[in-house]
């Protein structure tokens, strides 16, 4: 018997074979070549190009108050501050890995606030599918290996999943078959072609004819295993498009397989969701203001939450993604990216690690399946935000203003 | 810090004390031998007229992973409207999140929990709860059974050896403690559309029957060398008549270690009006025959419930029983699973038959060393139910006053009636930890004896067996008092347990091609790194 040995998180950068995941994205994909003199150059995804470039060309930053340079030890009592008198902060952004989710849960916990992903709407109305009945699902490797007919719901998605079109539709490398699947699109207006072919699968009539809805109920009825791969969905229709859908598949799983395939909404929002479901049984716009969790998918919307101005402090935890945060009435204290520029400089501002860059972590592929495994793949002076969150929990480590 | 816990009643099966008065002292995180003056104690803590026992032990409970944690989300009712209970600990005030999991369980007085199904896919999720849940320590059981490479090489006509070198890479990528099989073949099966999938019925695509899979792992196991036996979820559960599945299995084991999990699942006979009856008897008999065999009962208890499991075969049947009427089904790499909610009537023909076949099984197999005592939680109930179980084998005037509550028809049916066996503190110390720490070979735990983990618990003597093990009157993990009367107090990270046997080298390279042309993640990402777990997520991993 043996204790698990102090050994350094190993680096791809000293690691020539592949296995560093990429956080870019929701597919995760970690059989990229990794970066070389901490240049990303070779890698095959404009995306994950793009988020290493950025990220090597920025491994430190200096912390700033109002604009203006800070310590580090000041920047973080500034914070601290911040927290402490807020009446009710709404932790939101959440573009980071599982790491960053926890110190957002943790922070919420200790300084009683709520927590919203950017893309909490879309998050928001597929936990309330959820919630209300359930569905069936499966994952990107089994939609990978078993698919024969993909029914693509949503917007085109290449620019969010760059790689999917490569490693899914296209895909022949398949365990019982060499053959690339079938794939329909519907666009990000599937709602009535997805009502109707659940109407004509019923043997209910349909108000009009509607040969395409005919059509892909035959490819449906033929399929071994058919996906309905969800992707973006136009906000008027988005809900009844995904408890259609849900509904069709439990419908022809009662004598055939099918399944949905979710593939999330943007980087960080399946970690903050289910890191935030095991931490306290709920998840997404999760209130820890009463000092317990009460959910409220609407109450609890971040929009909402500035807009009424209930909540008096946006944190704003990006270590992904450099866009600034909207701009809002309430003060801002961000944990950002080291290359966030800003129109209107944040109250706090404090660069943090980008994780499967600049620092190890977890990520989770937008199925949910999998958490990846990111290794820092160069040196950087930028702290992880799980440090700076050690140090605002403990009172006696910040340095008073 | 030297301690000495004075003048306790103590319950050691391992070293046969049963009930002696005596002092146990412990050293920082180690229990130790009496100091030659005992005036060198540190602290004395008077523990005179308490019962002492080694820190709980659960063998089979779902406190974390993918598949549990979707049952949180698909459920808020069932954890609404929860009151801070322990204010000022971070997320202490949540119910069925990870820290109340670490809570619950070391106000229960229990240690070291193992989280039975864990799938290779998701072993880091696994992992990452693990490292959120406070106090105990945590294993996993990497499930094997469904997976394409497997299948492929019993297909294939592949030697054991190749079998085992496989699995026992898995264990090391995945980072658990032991390999467990639910419905061998059963969710492969699932994807191409079958719905009922038995002992000798083959996974198509490979020709292979879940007995040939069931063999193949449970000699990898055996091979391997790790102490815990293959640990089995058979086929068909919860089917009327399943009890003669179970017997076939512990058949099939052929005189090899094998631990059958929540047998009471399958222990329906398929008699009477309601087609349904008790199959206890049967099962009892085969185990008490069959020494080889090891099992944990998932006994029922009424009340509203989810089942959790990764026999989506299973979930999926069981969808037109969902109450609240919501469900889930996933298929995933190398397996599925499904989330049903539902709740266990005590007026209900069935449910007061599984009741009192859990009961009967607990009872009618009489060597308390080869029978655990589960809920297979959160299936037949939450763990938080176990004192109340303890009470029902403790006492069978208790037992009598719920015969006298359940559904009149299976009460008759029943043989509770006529078992007056009641456990003592001594068998309840076998099942909970000494039989429990051997059956995972976690030989330093489960035990009080010099050298064994300061895991330790003391009871306060109840005539209320439920009350008495509600509440743990103290608590000491590592040596570390966590829990006084009844409520935590400190809450220190908790480890994780882990095995890493040795195998062929050639395995990673027939690995890493089938990987590199299936999966959707590379090995060198699938396998879960010490170093990169401790960084990541603060796991302490302990190998064994």
């Amino acid at each position: 018997m043996s204790t698990t040995p102090e050994s350094p998180v190993r680096s791809a950068a000293h690691d020539a074979g592949t296995g560093f995941g990429c956080p870019f994205c929701a597919l995760a994909c970690d059989d990229l070549s990794p970066p070389a003199d901490n240049r990303a150059h070779g890698m095959d995804c404009e995306r994950a190009r793009a988020g290493f470039t950025l990220a090597l060309e920025h491994t430190e930053a200096t912390p700033r108050l109002a604009g203006v340079a800070a310590t580090w030890d000041d920047a973080v009592a500034a914070a601290h501050t911040l927290l402490r008198n807020a009446r009710l902060p709404l932790f939101h952004g959440l573009l980071g890995d599982l790491g960053d989710a926890r110190s957002a849960w943790s922070l919420a916990a200790r300084f009683g606030g709520v927590v919203d992903h950017r893309d909490g709407d879309a998050m928001a109305r597929a936990l309330g599918v959820y919630q209300d009945s359930g569905w069936i699902t499966t994952s990107l490797g089994e939609a990978r290996n078993r698919a024969d007919l993909i029914v693509w719901v949503g917007e085109p998605i290449h620019d969010a999943l760059p790689r999917l079109r490569e490693r899914l539709f296209e895909c022949r490398q398949r365990l019982h078959t060499d053959a690339a699947p079938e794939v329909v699109e519907l666009g990000a207006r599937p709602r009535e072609r997805i009502d109707h072919v659940r109407t004509l699968h019923g043997g209910r009539p349909l108000p009009h004819d509607d040969p395409d809805a005919t059509q892909l109920l035959e490819q449906l009825r033929n399929a071994r295993y058919a996906v309905f791969l969800i992707g973006r969905l136009a906000d008027d229709e988005a809900d009844m498009a995904l408890r259609t859908a849900g509904e069709l598949v439990r419908e022809l799983n009662e004598h055939q397989r099918a399944a949905l395939l979710l593939t999330g909404q943007g980087p960080g929002d399946v970690s903050t969701q289910l890191c935030g479901a095991w931490r306290n049984g709920f998840g997404l716009r999760t209130s820890l203001a009463r000092g317990y969790p009460e959910q409220d998918i609407k109450r609890f919307a971040a929009r909402r939450l500035l807009d009424d101005g209930e909540a008096d402090l946006l944190v704003w935890i990006s270590s992904l993604d450099a866009t600034p945060p909207p701009q809002t009435r309430q003060p801002q204290l961000v944990f950002g990216h080291p290359a966030m520029r800003f129109d209107h400089e944040p109250a706090v501002y404090l660069p943090v690690a980008v994780p499967g860059v600049h620092r190890a972590g977890f990520i989770h592929r937008g199925d949910a399946m999998r958490l990846v495994t990111l290794f820092a793949v160069t040196a950087s002076t930028l702290p992880d935000l799980a440090a700076l969150c050690a140090r605002l929990l403990d009172d006696e480590a910040v340095t008073p203003c | 810090m030297l301690t000495c816990l004075r003048g306790g009643t103590l319950y050691d099966p391992t070293h046969r004390i049963d009930g002696e008065i005596g002092d146990v002292w412990f050293r920082d995180g180690h229990i130790c031998a009496p100091p030659a003056n005992a005036a060198d104690a540190d602290r004395v803590i008077d523990v005179s007229g308490k019962v002492v026992m080694a820190g709980g032990i659960d063998i089979h409970s779902h406190i974390a992973g993918g598949n549990v944690n979707n049952a949180r989300v698909l459920l808020p009712e069932q954890h609404l409207a929860e009151r801070a209970r322990y204010a000022g600990q971070p997320f202490a005030s949540a119910k069925w999140s990870a820290v109340d999991t670490g809570y619950r369980y070391a106000e229960m007085g229990f240690t070291t929990v193992v989280e039975p199904a864990v799938l290779p896919i998701n072993a880091a999720q696994a992992h990452a709860e693990f490292a959120d849940i406070p106090i105990i320590d945590k294993a996993g059981l990497a499930i094997v059974g469904n997976d394409d490479f497997l299948l492929r090489l019993l297909r294939d006509g592949a030697e054991q050896q190749r079998v085992t070198d496989y699995i026992a890479w898995l264990l090391h990528a995945t980072r658990c403690l032991g390999v467990k099989v639910i419905n061998a073949g059963g969710a492969s099966a699932f994807k191409a559309n079958v719905r009922a999938f038995g002992l000798d019925d083959e996974v198509p695509m490979y020709g292979v029957s879940s007995r040939r899979i069931l063999n193949a792992v449970q000699h990898a196991v055996m091979q391997m060398g790790i102490a815990h036996p293959v640990h089995v979820h058979c086929n068909n559960l919860g089917v009327a008549g399943n009890v003669s599945t179970a017997l076939a299995t512990i058949e099939a084991a052929d005189g090899l270690p094998m631990h059958l999990a929540h047998v009471q699942f399958y222990g329906y006979g398929s008699e009477g009006e309601h087609g349904f009856s008790s199959g206890a008897r049967a099962l009892a008999d085969a185990i008490n025959a069959h020494r080889n065999i090891t099992v944990d009962v998932g006994q029922v208890l009424f009340g509203q419930t989810v089942t959790i499991s990764g026999d989506v075969l299973r979930q999926f049947d069981a969808r037109h029983i969902a109450t609240p009427r919501k469900w889930v089904i996933w298929d995933a790499e190398d397996g599925g699973g499904g989330v049903v909610p539902y709740r266990y009537r005590a007026r209900n023909f069935v449910n007061a038959t599984q009741w009192a076949i859990g009961l009967e099984l607990f009872l009618l197999v009489d060597d308390p060393w080869r029978v655990f005592f589960t809920t297979d939680h959160p299936n037949g109930a939450p763990f938080t139910a176990y004192p109340q179980l303890f009470r029902l084998l403790m006492d069978r005037d208790y037992r009598a006053e719920w015969l006298s509550r359940i559904n009149s028809d299976a009460a008759d049916a029943s043989l509770l009636r006529h078992l007056d066996r009641e456990y003592g503190l001594y068998e309840i110390a076998v099942m909970t930890r000494a039989a429990p720490a051997r059956l995972l070979g976690l030989h330093d735990r489960g035990h009080l004896a010099p050298g064994a983990v300061a895991d330790i618990t003391v009871y306060e003597e109840n005539a209320d067996k439920a009350a008495m093990f509600a509440h743990a009157s103290l608590l000491f993990k590592d040596g570390q008092c966590v829990v006084e009367n009844g409520r935590v107090t400190h809450a220190c990270r908790g480890r994780v347990h882990a095995v890493e046997p040795d195998f062929g080298r050639t395995i990673e390279k027939a690995v890493g091609d089938y990987f590199d042309r299936y999966h959707f993640i590379t090995p060198s990402n699938f396998c879960l790194d010490t170093g990169h777990l401790a960084q990541a997520l603060g796991t302490e991993l302990i190998m064994h």
